[in-house]
This record gives structure tokens, sequence and C-alpha cells, in this order.
């Protein structure tokens, strides 16, 4: 019998019946990390057949050649050696050839994560205010097209402002969970439906482990 | 009785002659002093807990006299009768739903150009100049209007020619135009750090919540205005003794008359401002004393259950004046707000107004304009407004302080001059007390007044306690198996972040004694461990080899493509993690016991170039352990793996379709693997596992069943090397060297008891207190596969103790052990 994948967030769709804000799970995404210098950034963009964008700011683009032609790519820059391309989970293994091939003679890193993060969409008129419950970041930055990232909820995640009033936030998956329900919280007195909850966890007092 | 919208629960009491709000700390009844929202001694009670009476009446909510803070019996004056028939009107409030989580705070963030605390009139000047020189403005302010000050004077007084509640809607009509954003009924609590301000909005009708703003600023201007100081004289607690600030506020803001015959006592200067919109209430003032003067002064309030006259000495001649009200105007004083930097030298904020010792409304105004502009990076020139008819006095000398019973000194009314001279720590009550209550107690105290306030500002200007400014939750990871860890009746610990089952208990059984059955398990058959919580690294560069000789403090070079332990050794020279290192491709990969963090940073440290990427989540760990792991393995593997690929190395396989990693482990002593699957599909490869492990006898088990393999097998704990301090070799971790491990040892009881983890170890039994020891337990366990107790030791020369007597001593008791080689299974 086949293993049957899971994921932390369950599908995740809460939207508040008057379209002010949306919590949503989105995905299945191949994400693959690209740790790179400077220097390979020309290397790295003849592979994917797009231009990258630069530190801070992300892309969405549909190549007409390379790997990753006729489907969407994402290109998340949170820094100058690193890149997080996202494309669908079928098109991985050939972005993956394809950059392995380009950067074969400079040292580069380039880890497969689409097992290990996760992706939700926040949106709405009322994202900031949400939001503005889970983060101190300054909310002015998220201007659309840019890459931050942050805590959400005490949590790490990185945060990509695609559109207007629309944030995507990939996070680790063991920290989904808690960042789906604290923003499902958070946006419940801004009409969000019911989210993902769990009754506490029973905690064994520390200092007290068995012995 | 009725309440009307915009009615605080005050207001609308007053307005209904309610005066005595309750029984104060002393038995004395409590009435209410001013029309602060945040003021804990002017409480009633609502919905069970405690509500300030400057809180907005709401619908819904019914109130009860608060009862007294520490009741002793007897003393009891039974005031505790309900207000309910007053408010009662208003209705019931559903009771929260069961089960719902109730969480004290609510955080929320702001980022601001200009912060402006206080939206008295400096603070409403500051922030519409501001804004209007484009900056991006937050007003807060802690009652639920602005005005402040303005909110008090006479409404003769022209600002502008405009009467002051014009005035304000005019200033508040621009500020709303220019999008500034109020936050109103938020009280300043903290300036915390750079630029960081908290405030703190008690939400609901019941203030149950509290919201907390941290609002994020470039500049910051402290407008908090003025405190009225307290005056001390017999009966001053007295229902129906009230800061005249407050009767005049009551007046304008909500048309409530606290009295209507009052006497108003003043400390060194006129009170014209309040005793003319007192007048305009329908006050009236039937007598006025100048507490500063040299022959004045007020004997004591007389009355009961409220005031009903004054007793006055003035030119030597005592009278008693009828009235209804005690109006007091000692004199104000500056306000600030706690935190780092909360006097003179709070670096970059600028105070305007009464916050700057300001007196005079015209002053204020243009004080708090030039500072708004210059926030903005304006010319901080603005324009003058024209005042007239407005004037605050500053706070005289201090009167004389009597210590009585009946004279209190604070405005929660519970502490008399004799309680602050009996104090064990005056200085934390002066650290506590609000600008109006800090003379009084000074005076009080005397001679060490001056040191005490030096001390009390210290504390003052530290952060506040922890649970004022926790986050609302604490970032939990979970494993992928987690719902199931649940189903099976897990209790969990933090370990890193990670909620990590400790063990699974079954009906009637403890953790301890489930952690001990799944150990047992573990000897006997198989166990299953979920190892979510193991960090994970992926590292790789040309350099690796020298980088991951650094991280482990070896002078020998470590070879990447060989699979081995490896200490990392942080930036102190102490123990970081324990890891174990498994060639990958060009990289390796790091697996240590605690998060993956530190160990990135440590790499980075040492070689920016290296290239390192956590991994963590990229696949699920579980661990399986016991002589039928093999067996357990193979049942769920699609093909069972070849016998050699167990004892060496890493081997893929599949589960269920799936590619999985195999590695042999080690680490808890005899026949072990971790099994690492892709962590979508771990929840389902954990339901096959632990099948199996119980269809071969074995169990499913937590890390409380880890830690006793590993203190069986002689593994020191990791947390006794980052909490110890202790070093890589004193673990026996680095493998550095050979004769390392003689500083770790196993210790065997040799009665029932079990020596307590941070036990000294002596060599004799007599005076073992005063003994120089010879090491400590880091680890002690019970072991139900070795019928005893086991622990683990540090120890200086261990080696050439082995078999020798030593004592365990802690505080209570005296342990006899045999020293013997760290792992309990070799013998």
């Amino acid at each position: 019998m086949p293993l049957v994948s899971t994921s932390p967030l369950g599908g995740l769709d809460l939207a508040a019946r008057d379209g002010s804000i949306a919590l949503r799970e989105a995905g299945p995404f191949a994400y693959l990390l690209l740790r790179m210098r400077q220097g390979d950034k020309a290397a790295t963009a003849q592979a994917l057949g797009v231009d990258l964008p630069d530190p801070g700011a992300g892309s969405l683009a549909r190549p007409t050649r390379g790997p990753a032609r006729g489907g969407d790519l994402g290109l998340l820059r949170c820094g100058v050696d690193d890149l997080l391309i996202r494309t669908g989970p079928a098109r991985a293994s050939a972005v993956v050839a394809e950059i392995a091939s380009a950067l074969a003679a400079t040292p580069h890193l380039l880890v497969d994560l689409s097992d290990a993060l996760v992706t939700m969409v926040l949106s709405g008129a009322a994202m900031e205010t949400a939001l503005g419950r889970v983060t101190e970041l300054d909310l002015r930055m998220l201007v659309p097209g840019r890459v931050v990232e942050a805590t959400l909820s005490g949590a790490p995640a990185r945060l990509w402002c695609s559109a207007p009033a629309r944030l995507e936030i990939v996070a680790a998956s063991s920290d989904a969970r808690h960042i789906g329900m604290a923003l499902a919280a958070a946006g419940r007195p801004l009409g969000l439906p019911e989210g993902p909850s769990e009754p506490d966890i029973p905690w064994h007092p520390p200092g007290s482990g068995p012995r | 009785m009725a309440g009307l919208e915009g009615d605080t629960v005050a207001s609308a009491l007053l307005a209904n002659g309610e005066r005595v709000l309750g029984v104060g700390p002393r038995g004395r009844p409590l009435g209410i002093l001013d029309d602060t929202p945040f003021d804990p001694g002017m409480v009633v009670t609502a919905e069970g807990a405690p509500l300030a009476v400057g809180r907005p009446l709401c619908e819904g909510v019914a109130l009860a006299r608060a009862p007294r803070p520490r009741p002793s019996g007897p003393r009891a004056l039974g005031l505790g009768g309900r207000l309910g028939t007053a408010l009662r009107r208003f209705g019931q409030r559903p009771a929260p739903a069961e089960g719902v989580p109730v969480s004290p705070h609510e955080h929320a963030h702001l980022h601001t150009d200009v912060l402006v605390i206080g939206a008295g009139p400096a603070g409403l000047m500051a922030a519409l100049e501001a804004a209007r020189a484009g900056a991006r403005v937050v007003l807060s302010e802690a009652q639920r209007d602005v005005g402040g000050w303005l909110t008090a004077v006479p409404s003769t007084t022209r600002l502008d020619a405009l009467a002051p509640d014009a005035f304000i809607a005019r200033t508040l009509g621009s500020l709303r135009q220019l999008e500034a954003r109020l936050l109103l009924g938020a009280v300043a609590i903290e300036g915390a750090t750079e630029g960081v301000v908290t405030l703190a909005e008690p939400m609901g009708a019941a203030a149950t919540l509290t919201r907390l703003w941290h609002v994020h600023a470039r500049e910051v201007i402290l407008a908090t205005g003025l405190a009225e100081r307290m005056l001390a004289f017999r009966g001053n607690d007295r229902p129906g003794v009230m800061r005249a600030s407050a009767v005049a506020r009551f007046a304008r803001r909500f048309g409530v008359r606290a009295g209507t015959e009052a006497v108003l006592i003043t400390s060194g200067g006129p009170a014209d401002d309040v005793a003319a919109t007192m007048a305009e209430a329908g006050i009236a003032v039937v007598a006025t004393v100048d507490v500063a003067a040299p022959r004045e002064r007020v004997m004591r309030v007389v009355g009961r259950q409220g005031v009903e006259g004054v007793e006055i000495a003035a030119a030597g001649r005592a009278r008693l004046v009828r009235c209804d009200l005690v109006a007091v105007a000692g004199g104000v004083v500056p306000r600030t707000i706690p935190g780092p930097g909360s006097g003179e030298e709070r670096g970059g904020w600028r105070r305007v107004g009464g916050a700057a010792g300001v007196l005079d409304l015209a002053e204020a105004l243009e004080a708090g304009a030039a500072a708004g502009r210059a926030a903005a990076s304006g010319d901080g020139v603005a324009r003058r407004i024209s005042v007239a008819g407005a004037g605050r006095c500053a706070a005289g000398p201090e009167p004389a302080i009597v210590a009585r019973a009946d004279v209190f000194l604070d405005t929660r009314r519970t502490l008399t001059a004799a309680d602050i001279r009996r104090a064990r720590d005056p200085a934390a009550i002066l650290a506590a007390a609000g600008p109006g209550e800090k003379g009084l107690i000074a005076a009080a105290l005397g001679g060490r007044a001056a040191s005490l306030l030096a001390e009390a500002e210290r504390r003052q200007a530290m952060p506040l306690a922890e649970p004022a400014v926790a986050p609302v939750v604490t970032r939990v990871r979970r494993s992928p198996v987690h719902a199931a860890h649940r189903e099976a009746g897990a209790v969990f610990e933090h370990h890193h972040g990670w909620a990590r089952p400790v063990a699974f208990p079954h009906a009637g059984e403890g953790p301890a004694d489930a952690a001990c059955r799944e150990a047992l398990a573990a000897r006997e058959a198989a166990a299953l461990f979920d190892a979510s919580g193991l960090g994970r690294v992926l590292a790789a560069g040309p350099s690796l080899a020298d980088a991951l000789r650094r991280l482990s403090g070896s002078t020998e070079p470590v070879d990447p493509a060989v699979h081995r332990l490896l200490p990392a050794i942080g930036e102190d020279g102490c123990v970081l993690d324990a890891l174990q290192l498994v060639p990958a491709g060009e990289g390796v990969h790091l697996v240590g016991r605690g998060p993956a963090d530190a160990v990135i940073a440590r790499l980075i440290a040492i070689d920016p170039e290296l290239l390192v990427a956590d991994i963590t989540d990229v696949a699920t760990p579980f661990v399986l352990h016991g002589p039928q792991s093999a067996v357990v393995l193979d049942a769920v593997l699609d093909a069972p793996l070849v016998e050699g690929v167990r004892s060496v190395g890493r081997a893929r396989a599949t589960l269920g379709g799936v590619d999985v990693h195999i590695t042999p482990e080690r680490e808890l002593g005899g026949a072990g693997f971790r099994i690492d699957v892709p962590t979508p599909f771990a929840a389902a490869a954990w339901v096959r596992l632990a099948n199996a492990a119980w269809s071969a006898g074995g169990s499913i088990a937590g890390w409380g069943a880890a830690r006793i393999l590993g203190v069986e097998a002689g593994r020191a704990p990791l947390a006794a090397a980052t909490a110890a301090k202790a070093s890589a070799a004193e673990l026996g971790l680095g493998l550095l060297s050979s004769d390392v491990r003689r500083l770790l040892v196993g210790l065997e009881p040799l009665g029932a008891a079990a020596p307590s983890v941070g036990a000294r170890l002596v060599a004799t039994r007599r005076r073992a207190q005063k003994t120089v020891a010879l090491g400590e337990v880091i680890a002690s366990e019970r072991s139900l596969f070795l019928r005893r107790g086991v622990a683990l030791a540090l120890m200086t020369r261990g080696a050439a103790r082995m078999g020798d007597v030593l004592y365990a001593v802690d505080g209570r008791s005296t342990t006899a052990v045999r020293v013997g080689p760290p792992s309990a299974l070799t013998g």
C-alpha cells in the first residue's frame, strides 16, 4: 500500500464573508534553495531562462525556455546569495539538473526543500491588521514584489507580497500549523471563520522528567 | 438609576449618588478619588473580576462592590452588597464558552514616524504639527477622551477664540483628515528599547483582555502631562474626597456633579481653574484651605461612609465646615512612563507640556507644536495659539506628614506614614508610587528619602516584569506525527521549540513509569521514537573539512567522507551540540541533538564562505531501537534490507513506495536504526512502523525512555554539556584523544535510592558536606532492564577509581555508589 502524504495545514481554507480577509493553504509546490555567489547570478538566470530578481524581491514568471518553460516559476531572493525557486512538483528534477549543470564549475548548494516548506496565502484589505497582530515587522515593507524574512508569532517565515493585498507565507513544515493557528486567531475579529485549533498541549512540567 | 452612553462606571455611579465602591484593605469604605481609567485602587467587581471605575460603562456587565482585598473576618464592614440594582438594566453578558482558551494579552505591532504619548494640549498640538509636516503619526491617550487639561479648564477659556471643546474638536478633525492614528484608552506602560513603546489597551466590557500595542516609532514625544499630588490629612480616604481636577472633569466631560457643597484644599497656590469649573457645574465652594500657608491646616474629615464636613484650623481657631465634597488641589508634578531611561536622560525622546514641567497653557501648546514639527524633520517653529483664562498651580512644599492610621499617602489609600517607615523595602514602594504620591512618601521617609528615591529611579528604569509583555503564544514546532502522539495519550516537553513526547502513559500510569516501561521494551524487543527535534544541517564548500575541524575543536583533520560522531564547540569553548556527521554527495549532513540554528551560526562564523542550509524539516527522523528493530524494519520496507547494509553507513530503501534513508544507530546502546522519511509521508509511515513494533512485542516510546537508554549506555545528556558548561572532552563526546573518557564515569547505586542530579561525589561519608568533591552526578535514571538505578558523573581521575565506593551527597541525603565504566551495559 503506498504511503499517503499529509499537510500540517490540512488544506486550510478560511475566508471572511465580506471578502476582507482570507487565509488559504497553497500548493503543493516544489521549492529549491540555491545558495550561490553573486557572480553566479548570470549563469543561474541563464539556466532558469528568466532574470533573477534583486535581493529582497520576488518575481513570478512563465519562462519560454529552460526546464520550467510553460509553467509558473517563482523566484524569492531573500539575500544576495539566497534564492528560493518555486515551481511545479513535476518540473523540480529538471530544474535541479539544469542548475547543477550550469553551476557545475562553481561552488554552490542546491537543496530540494519541497518536503520541508508549506505555503499559505493571506489576502484581502484587512490583511495588514491581522498581520500586525502576529509580527513586529514594519508592514510598510510589504509592497508588491517584496520578499522579507520575518517571524510570525515567534516562528520564522519568508513573506512574499506577490500582488497588492496578497501575501504568500512560506514556512517550515513544523512551524506551519503554529503560524496558521496564529493567523486564523488574528483574523477572527476581522471576520475569518473558526480555523485550525488544538486543545492545550499536555506539557510535562520542566525539571520533573522521568527519573 | 441610569447611566448614559459615554459614561464611565465612575461617572454613572456619581450621577446616581453612589460613592462607596467597596471596602479598602484597611476595612474602610473606599470612594472615587479620580477619573483615571487604570487606577488599581478604584475598582468594582465586574463578572467576578476587578474593573477600574474609569473604564467605560458597558451594556451587559453586572457590577458589584469590590470585596475587601485581604478580608480578615470580623473586621469586614459588610459593604459587599451588589450595585446590580443600579446597573442591572444593562443586562447580563453571556458566559464565555467552555474550553475556549482565554489569553490575558493580545499583541499588535504598529510602525510610525512619530508617536505622541498623551493627547492633552501639548500632545494634540505635537501630533497635529507632525502630521501637517507629512509624518505618519500615532497619538495615544490613556483616557477614552482626548484633551487632558483642556477638559478641566472653565468653558469660558478661549483658545484661538474657541471654547476648549470646540478647539479639541477642530484639532481632532484635522488629525483625522491627516490620517493620524488615535489609540484611545491605551496606557503607555513601558518605553522599552530603541523607539519601541508598549501601550496597554484594556479590551472587552470587563477589561479581561489587554491588547498590548508595540509601537515602533522613529521619534517619540512624551506629552503625558501632569499628575495631581496627594495631600495627607486625617480621613483623606473618605468617599467624597476627590482630586480637584477630577471633580472638574466629571463636571465638564460627563455633566456630573460630584457634590453640591465643596471644601477646596490647595497647597501653595491658587486653583482658579478648577474652582471656576466647579462653580460652572453648580458646586459651591464653601471654604478654601491652603495647607502650605503658615497657619492653615485640615484637622480631619468628618463622616463615616462619606464626607459630611471638614474640621479646619486657621489663624489658631478650629471650625467645622459642613460639606459633601472635598476637592484636593495638591499642585501638579510631571508625569512620565516607566522603562529604561524614564528619567531625564531618556535618549531621543522629546518631553513637552506638563511632562516637561510647563504650567502655562499657551506655552504648552506652543512647545507641543514645535516638538511635533521638529520630530517630523520640520523646522521646529510653529504657530502660537492665543490662550485666555487658564493657568495651573505648581506643587508647593510638602506639608508635614502626620503618622496616623487614617492619613493615607497613596491613591490606593493603603499606606500610612507608619507603614512606610516600617517597610522592609521602602525603595520598592517609591518605585511603584505614582508621580503624585512620591513626594508624600519621600517626606514620610525623612532623611532616607534621597538615597531611596535614587534607588527607586533605578528600579523604575528596569524593564517591566516578563508576564506583562510576554508573547501571547510561544513558538511550538510540531512533528508531522503530533496528532498521532496526542491520540496515543502522549505528554510533551518543550525541547528547543519543539513539542516532543516524553512518554505515552497508559491509563493510571504516570510519565515516569511509562518511560521505564518503554525503555524496557527497547531493550527486550523494539521501541519506536519520533526524533523530529533533531536539528539537521547540510554543509558544503571547498573549505568544508577545515571548517568541520574547527567546529569540533580538533587538531586532527576531519574527513567529510567518513561517518562519525563530532562535537560542535561554541565560541566559548563549551559544547554546543553533539553531531552525527553523515557524508552526503559533495557535502555532509550534520545531525544534532539540539536545533540547527546554533550550529549554522557557528559554521558561518568559522567560515563565511561555507554554504549551509537548515534541512531539519525535509525529512522526519524516527529511531527504531532494540533487538527486534531489524525485524520491525523488514516488516514495513517494500524490500528487506540486505544484511550487510544494516551495519554500514547509510542505505536507501522504499517504504510504501516512498524513498527513505536508513542509518545504523548506536547512541542508545545495542542495535538500532534511524529512518528518515520525507516529512509529508511521515505520519503514514509512523503508523506502519508503530503497528510493526507492537506486533514484535515492542512499543512506541518518548524521550523519557531515550534518556534512560542513553544513561544505561553511558551517553552523557547534552543538557549537561550546555547547561553545566562542560567541555566536549569531559563528556567523552569528542573522541579527540584516547584518554578523555576517563572523566565520564558510571555509578551503580548500592542501595535502593538513586543519586540525584547535581549531587557531589565524596570519598568518605563522615563530614561529607564539608569534604572536597571529587565529581558531580550529571544524569540519574531508574532502569527496569538492569533492575537498579543508573547514573553518570563527571569525575577527576575517574579511570583510577573504577570499583571504588563513593558517596553522592545532596542537601538532603547521602547515597553510596560504586564507580564503573560509563556504560552500564558493558558489564
